[in-house]
Order: structure tokens, then C-alpha cells, then sequence
């Protein structure tokens, strides 16, 4: 038996295809020490499993059904941490025209103390092993428990690999790896592909610059320098190719080392150029808004203001002659022009929120709220809590928010006197600025609505108001990172919240 | 007080109205209306014959510019007038922007230059506004 193969006799487990497809190296060595072990006892069967499920028997004439009636004494040996002797072994198994009857096993152990199988040899004839001999058994044991683990190890590692590369090929940034004489060494598919077949030659050599514009070449070494210097760099970096087409990237490139500790350098690449292109669009024609928003509101505006003037000299000029009608007309007249005036200064900022960056900063809400009262026509019999906290965020759009709030809070109430309250809440995840009035309340139907633009809940003859107001609230609070919220019902007051993260 | 001469440079027939209604108002009579820049740099430029120019009304005290106007706009005159001003010995003449613009940066534009003293927003300012404008021009 000392040139005996390992013959796979039975896979009862599918699942588990590792031990059955060991490679041919490996068998070889583990029939090496089996071949080892058979010279020490010439006339025993010598039976390796795995768990139960795959066998490896040294003796062709034993079948599946043989196998499988030791089962049980083979679990016993995978949960002993000895040797096991058995002397009337059960089981089927003929040897040498004898029934096999004797058994030695011993469980095979990684070094994490996992069984990965069981070394057996089996016998017509009881085992007497001296403890070296048995000593011996156990060093086999280990060696081939190393040896399997070791493979598993080795199969784990390439089935990573596998999948890196993977990654990397499928990946459509350009990934790319080079040495510390900044020469290409690795590259992915996409990589390969940016690089039309004329220059391809130039990449992997010391020459790799020509295969750039002079241009190009110079920012992608400086980099490449800074990266080995700094640990980590990263840049937006043009690449023009050979067609003239020039892409704009934005690349990492990290520092790395070997085992060996020779020094390389990771990059990854990301077209932006459609990016950037789409961002210069948008702002372009966010510009184009802010034009069109301006001269609308310029041109509209300027008419209105004219027939304001002239509506009010008529009244003045000829208020005597004017019988009740028209004088009612009259100011019927001026509170219109007044509505589109407010109509179209609301439309205006509504339509600027977002496209004016402002800077955060520290601001008291009692001082925000007084700053607020400046713009507002607050009636006597109203009076106001406010919380003395300070919140970080842009002014101009937080107290357009508050002004908005408050305003609507007085506009809407239903009494000549309240309370309006302004709080400032900390949570584990938000800020929350509140501001709650004791008014009419609003029914939850139109919980949703109220930030609809245009829409009022009163017409507009007996409040005024282009209902643009909540709308921009919310326009603005989200462009801060936040949103604004309502609770309230019918009788119970509103209390509207904005809040933005932490 | 000397008596003031205002001119007005506004393409809106309109807009000339009232301003000129709420100067004479404020008790100035002397307003000479110009519907653009170039017509107004005529005016102004002593090489050009005015067949309109009354000596005694002339140089204005003040000029009421708008900016947005066809041909020689609001700022073009401005460029204009610069050397116009050095040229023709206008230097008592300044100019109060009148505009509908309220943008920061048409005013920023227009302070640049230091004979532009003021900016009224069109529809913004009343007669009495006006007079107090003037009053700390001189």
C-alpha cells in the first residue's frame, strides 16, 4: 500500500466540496504520511474522513454502506481528545477474508482546535501500540491536520483574491498601482480601456510620461511625489488623450508598502467631467433664473410703483369731486397695487433662496427675534417668550424664517391679543427652533397644504398675503439641511418647528 | 438756497412725470427730461449745438439718471460723463441715481464713480425724501 492512492469513495455531503477536491499535491503528501503510517502496520486498513461526510479509504473494496456503519464510532473519535481504542468495532467491514473488529482513531485538529477529520485504522486483529509508537500517531495526526488547514487557508486566500480582482475589473474608476520610481506596475480593465491602443505600449515602462502631454505628465508626477511623501493625496487632475479629448478626474492616490517594505502607490481615478460639465450648466442657468426673476420683478414693479404714485395724486388732486363709490374704488385700487407689490417682492425672494450663500453664525434667538420685530408691525396686546439660547446658522435665511413665523402667528390669530412663544430644543439628533401661538389653530387637513405655494387659508381680502410665505419657510429650511414641521388642530393653537441635524 | 436745475434722463415717460411732479413739489422749476443717455450726453456736451438749451438753465445742478435705458444706457453715460464732466468744466454738475434696481451690485457700480451722490430706488422715495437728498447734497 506504499504508493496507494487517495480515492475519494464517498460525498454524501455536497455542500462541502473543499476536502473532496483536494488538490493532487495534497493527496500526494497526505498518502506520504499514510504510506508512513501502513509500513509501521503492514495488514490494517487505513481509513482518513472528514467529518463523516467524505471518506479517503486505502483499501478500494470497501464500499459507501461499510463506511457508513462506523459513523458513530467516528463522532466519537471527533469529540475525544485522545486517541480511542475499540476492541469489538460493529460494523460490516471484511479485511483479509477476516471481519474487522479492531479499531485505533484519532481526530484530526487545526490550530484552532477545529476536527477536520478523523485518522482511523482498522484491523482484524487488536492494536498494540507502545506510547511511542502512539506518540507517533498523534504527530502524524497533526501533520496532516496541518496540512488540510493550511490548504483551506490557501483556498480562503485565493477565493479573496478572486473577488478583489473582481472589484477592481468591474470597477469603473480607473484604478491603477505604481512603484516608487512612480512606474505603472498594476492597472484594471478601465484603466486599460481610457488608454487607446497607440500609447498602451509607453504605460508599464520607464517612459510612461509619453504616453501623456507634457502637461499632464508633470501634475500626475507631483502628485505621485507628494503621495509617497504625505501618505495620501488627492487631486482634480486633467487628462487629455491622444485624440485631443481632455477629461477632468478626480483622483485619490494613497501610499502603501509590501511586506518587503518597498513603497507603491494606489490610485483611483473618477471622470468628473460630465459632472463638472452638468455643475457650470446649472449654474449657468441658475444665473439665468436670478436674471429672468430680477427683470421680471424690475419691469413689473416699476409700472406698479408708477400707477401707485398716480392713483395717489389723483386721490389728492380730486378727493373733493370723488363720491363715496369711487372713493371706495380708489382704495380698492391701492390695496391691489400694495398685494402685487408684496406678491412680487416675495416672489423674488422666493426664487433666490438657494442660489445666495450665506456663513453660519452664532446667533441668539432673543436678539434673532428682535432683529425680526424691526420688519414687523407687532400690535400691542401681543406678548412673546423666548427662549435665551444661541443656535450657529446663516442669518439671513434663519430670521427670514422666524419673521415668516411670527408674522403668519399675528396675521392668522384670531384674538387682538396672545402669546407667541419662540423655544429652542436640543435632541440626541437635531436642533429644533419652535414657534407657537395661541390662535385659531389649523385644521389637519391643511397640515400639508399650508406649504403649498399660493395657497392662503383666508382670502385674500380678509388677510393678506401672496402665500408665498410658508413655502419659501420651507424652501429655506431644507436648503439649510433641515425641514420645518406643524402640529396643531382646530382651537389648540399652531406650533410650527424647524429642525435640522446635529 | 440758488435755485436748482435738475434733468432728468429716463426713457419711461412716466417715471419722468413724477419725478418732475414731486420736484416741482419741492419747489424746483428748472427740469430739462431726456429719454436716453445719448440724448442726455448731447445735452450736456457744450461742442454739441442744443436747440433746447436755455443758458440761464444751464449747467444742471443735478442730474436724475436711470439705468436701464435704450441706446447709451444708465452706466454707459456714466463712462461718458466722466470725461465729459473734466472736459466741459461740468463739475458742479452730480448725478442722483433713479432707478428701479435694487441690487447691491448696480449701486456698487454706480458709487464708483464720485460724482454719483445718491441712489433713489423708483417708487421708494416721496417728494419730501427727495428734498432731503438734495438738501445734504449742498
Amino acid at each position: 500500500m506504499s504508493e496507494a492512492d487517495i480515492h475519494s469513495i464517498s460525498s454524501m455531503n455536497p455542500k462541502e466540496p473543499l476536502l473532496s477536491q483536494l488538490p493532487s499535491s495534497l493527496n500526494k503528501q497526505i498518502s506520504d504520511i499514510i504510506s508512513s503510517i501502513s509500513d509501521i502496520h503492514q495488514s490494517s486498513l487505513i481509513l482518513l474522513t472528514f467529518h463523516d461526510s467524505h471518506h479517503f479509504a486505502f483499501d478500494l473494496s470497501v464500499s459507501d454502506d461499510d463506511l457508513s456503519s462506523c459513523s458513530e464510532t467516528l463522532d466519537q473519535v471527533l469529540t475525544s481528545d485522545n486517541p480511542i481504542y475499540i476492541d469489538n468495532l460493529e460494523c460490516q467491514l471484511m479485511l483479509n477474508g477476516g471481519p474487522v473488529s479492531h479499531y485505533f482513531g484519532i481526530a484530526l485538529r487545526s490550530a484552532e482546535n477545529e476536527a477536520v477529520g478523523v485518522l482511523s485504522l482498522l484491523g482484524v486483529q487488536a492494536y498494540e501500540f507502545s506510547s511511542q509508537e502512539e506518540q507517533l500517531m498523534v504527530v502524524f495526526a497533526e501533520c496532516i491536520a496541518d496540512k488540510l488547514a493550511l490548504y483551506k487557508k490557501d483556498r480562503e486566500l485565493k477565493e479573496l483574491e478572486e473577488f478583489s480582482s473582481l472589484i477592481t475589473d468591474t470597477n469603473q474608476d480607473y484604478i491603477f498601482v505604481k512603484d516608487s520610481q512612480y512606474r505603472l506596475v498594476r492597472a484594471n480593465p478601465s484603466f486599460m480601456a481610457l488608454h487607446p491602443e497607440s500609447i498602451r505600449q509607453y504605460l508599464f515602462s520607464a517612459d510612461w510620461a509619453k504616453a501623456y502631454t507634457e502637461e499632464d505628465a508633470e501634475t500626475f508626477l507631483k502628485y505621485d511625489k507628494m503621495t509617497l511623501k504625505e501618505g495620501r493625496t488627492e487631486v482634480k487632475e486633467k487628462l487629455t488623450l491622444p485624440n485631443g479629448e481632455s477629461l477632468l478626474l478626480h483622483t485619490t492616490k494613497n501610499r502603501f508598502e509590501d511586506s518587503k517594505g518597498n513603497q507603491y502607490i494606489l490610485g483611483v481615478s473618477r471622470d468628473i467631467s460630465e459632472r463638472e460639465q452638468l455643475l457650470a450648466d446649472l449654474r449657468k442657468s441658475n444665473q439665468d433664473l436670478d436674471e429672468f426673476a430680477y427683470v421680471a420683478s424690475h419691469d413689473l414693479k416699476a409700472p406698479l410703483n408708477a400707477i401707485d404714485r398716480l392713483v395717489t395724486w389723483i386721490e389728492e388732486d380730486a378727493t373733493e369731486q370723488f363720491d363715496e363709490d369711487t372713493k371706495k374704488h380708489f382704495s380698492m385700487i391701492k390695496s391691489r397695487v400694495k398685494r402685487m407689490n408684496t406678491l412680487l417682492s416675495d416672489l423674488l425672494s422666493y426664487s433666490r433662496i438657494g442660489r445666495e450663500e450665506h456663513e453660519p453664525v452664532c446667533l441668539n434667538l432673543k436678539l434673532s427675534v428682535a432683529s425680526c420685530f424691526e420688519l414687523l408691525d407687532i400690535p400691542k396686546g401681543f406678548s412673546f417668550e423666548i427662549d435665551d439660547a444661541d443656535v450657529v446658522l446663516p442669518r439671513v435665511p434663519m430670521e427670514l424664517i422666524l419673521t415668516n413665523l411670527i408674522s403668519n402667528a399675528i396675521k392668522h390669530h384670531d384674538c387682538d391679543n396672545g402669546l407667541i412663544k419662540v423655544s429652542y430644543v436640543k435632541t440626541e439628533t437635531q436642533h429644533q427652533v419652535a414657534v407657537t401661538d395661541d390662535g385659531p389653530g389649523i385644521n389637519a387637513k391643511m397640515h400639508e397644504k399650508v406649504f403649498e405655494r399660493f395657497q392662503t387659508l383666508k382670502p385674500r381680502d380678509q388677510v393678506e398675503g401672496s402665500g408665498l410665505g410658508l413655502a419659501m419657510v420651507q424652501k429655506m429650511a431644507q436648503h439649510l439641511g433641515g425641514d420645518i414641521s406643524l402640529e396643531s388642530a382646530l382651537g389648540e393653537g399652531s406650533k410650527f418647528t424647524f429642525a435640522w441635524p446635529i | 438756497m440758488t435755485p436748482l436745475h435738475a434733468l432728468i434722463i429716463d426713457d419711461s415717460e412716466i417715471d419722468r412725470y413724477i419725478l418732475s411732479r414731486q420736484l416741482k413739489q419741492i419747489g424746483i422749476d428748472s427740469i430739462i427730461e431726456k429719454d436716453d443717455g445719448l440724448s442726455g450726453l448731447n445735452y450736456l456736451d457744450e461742442s454739441q449745438v442744443s436747440g433746447d438749451r436755455l443758458e440761464s438753465e444751464f449747467p444742471p445742478s443735478i442730474i436724475f439718471l436711470d439705468i436701464n435705458m435704450p441706446h447709451v444706457d444708465g452706466f454707459e453715460f456714466l463712462e461718458q460723463f466722466e470725461s465729459l464732466r473734466e472736459k466741459s468744466n461740468l463739475s458742479s454738475c452730480v448725478v442722483m441715481m433713479y432707478s428701479s434696481s435694487e441690487r447691491q451690485e448696480d449701486k456698487d457700480r454706480a458709487y464708483a464713480y464720485e460724482f454719483v451722490r445718491d441712489f433713489i430706488v423708483k417708487g421708494e422715495a416721496s417728494a419730501e425724501d427727495i428734498a432731503d437728498k438734495l438738501k445734504s447734497l449742498h
